[in-house]
């Protein structure tokens, strides 16, 4: 099921939110700015659903071992960057969000996928030392399998 | 020894309350010119004559006048070796090298001219001695408003660490503050690309450096990043932590629940982790509003268990 962007209640959103800021609110106990959160949070998510079969074919490579852990990691987290920057465009632009689709229910994917792009931004940030800081190597793949075999049965069921 | 006691108990105090008068007059600083004038006359009580014994000979040997006070001046702050100019306290050179039980001879007394050269010789050396005693008693504030020599010139308070770089001190609006180390920033300069402001070292190709293994992405930016260019970020990130809009929130990272402060920039999508016990300042990452909502129903735990 795919709905539009409800553009008048984004915008009325934003402006609450700046004057919660201009109250110094804490942002994070406010409905409004949760919800304001969240509507962004449905544009990312449409972007990176919408490319994912690019991301599921980049961990297939890194699980097949054509090409390394590093690689896949900085790979990975570029294409995030990208999808954010293209996001971060659409939700300046009231016109293009208003025709802008949305798949409703994108909930089991969204988590699946932020927990490879967390793994993958963690060890890429701190390394292989299992400090507390980093992720050691194995553990990151074990990780990496565990999480796609349960978005591939997702996308599957789609 | 009775006599020899007397005359340097009295030449000693003399000298403590003529340079004391001296250096308050110079510097107006009370208690440094005390301990200057202290240390001078300590140290200079223990080179004329490493003992007792020898300063009796030296005074048996030689019973001018002057003497005692020329033999303070000579072993305040240098070696006879090194003693090179004239005026009082120096010795003629007349080949006898001065091997008279340390005590010099004076074939004259000094002009004014002479007196304000040889001050002005004490001055110098005894800025460097100020140097030496401030070191102690130096306030926090004192080492921060050095500036890196020759580097670049920061927006934020500041310490020099073991290598001489500054690890910036950036406040709070909760008077809290973050310490941005150097090092630390150089190890993740490829964040770089989140700051428009900063400039990159000819030839780096960001994706390239993101590219590379982690220990030899550590041992390529350690090794071709320019201090100058690690300041800028250290700079750059210190501002984006006293951005008006900067929300701070204790939070967690990593598996084992590292205590610390999530700082979030609301306008950037800026996140930043700072250790609890330190207040190092960890990392600095973009989070989409889809990130930073999942941090915030997290417990604002950034990395949490796998």
């Amino acid at each position: 099921m795919v709905n539009k962007s409800n553009v008048s209640r984004y915008r009325e959103l934003l402006k609450k939110k700046d004057i919660l800021e201009e109250q110094n609110k804490f942002l994070f106990d406010d409905p409004d700015y949760l919800e304001l959160l969240s509507y962004q949070a449905t544009v990312y998510r449409q972007i990176y659903f919408s490319r994912k079969s690019d991301y599921c074919s980049l961990i297939k490579k890194y699980l097949n071992t054509t090409i390394p852990s590093h690689k896949f990691r900085a790979r990975f987290l570029e294409m995030v960057k990208q999808d954010d920057e293209k996001a971060e465009k659409i939700l300046q632009d009231f016109k293009q969000l208003s025709s802008f689709s949305i798949d409703v229910n994108l909930d089991g994917f969204s988590s699946l996928f932020g927990r490879i792009s967390n793994n993958c931004l963690q060890a890429f940030e701190f390394g292989p030392k299992n400090d507390g800081y980093g992720i050691p190597e194995d553990e990151f793949r074990n990780s990496i399998e565990e999480i796609y075999f349960q978005l591939e049965n997702y996308l599957n069921e789609e | 020894m009775k006599k020899y006691l007397l005359r340097f108990g009295l030449v000693g105090a003399l000298t403590f309350l003529g340079l004391f008068i001296y250096f308050y007059k110079t510097s107006g600083k009370f208690r440094q010119s005390i301990i200057t004038a202290f240390v001078i006359v300590f140290f200079s009580s223990q080179q004329p004559a490493h003992s007792a014994g020898e300063a009796d000979a030296a005074f048996t040997q030689q019973n001018q006048p002057h003497q005692s006070r020329s033999s303070h001046r000579s072993g305040f702050f240098s070696g006879r070796s090194s003693n090179d100019g004239s005026g009082p306290g120096k010795p003629n050179d007349d080949g006898s090298d001065g091997d008279d039980g340390g005590i010099p001879k004076y074939p004259k007394t000094e002009s004014i001219e002479e007196t304000e050269s040889h001050l002005s010789t004490i001055d110098e050396q005894i800025n460097e001695l100020e140097e030496v005693t401030d070191s102690d008693s130096e306030t926090e504030e004192d080492q921060c408003q050095i500036k890196p020599p020759g580097k670049f010139e920061v927006d934020f308070d500041f310490e020099l660490d073991e290598n001489g770089n500054p690890t910036l001190i950036i406040p709070m609006k909760d008077g809290s503050i973050r310490r941005i180390e150097f090092d630390q920033t150089r190890d993740k300069w490829y964040h770089e690309d989140r700051f428009p402001n900063i400039s990159a070292p000819d030839g780096f190709d960001n994706q390239a450096v993101r590219d590379l293994k982690y220990l030899d992405r550590l041992a390529y930016l350690r090794e071709n990043i320019p201090d100058k260019n690690v300041m800028e970020l250290q700079n750059e990130i210190g501002k984006s932590l006293s951005h008006p809009k900067i929300i701070s929130v204790p939070g967690f990272l990593g598996k084992y629940k590292i205590e610390g402060t999530v700082d979030i920039n609301m306008q950037s999508g800026l996140v930043s982790f700072t250790d609890g016990v330190t207040n190092k300042h960890r990392t600095i990452v973009k989070m989409s509003p889809e990130r930073i909502q999942k941090l915030a129903k997290d417990g604002f735990h950034i990395f949490p268990d796998k």
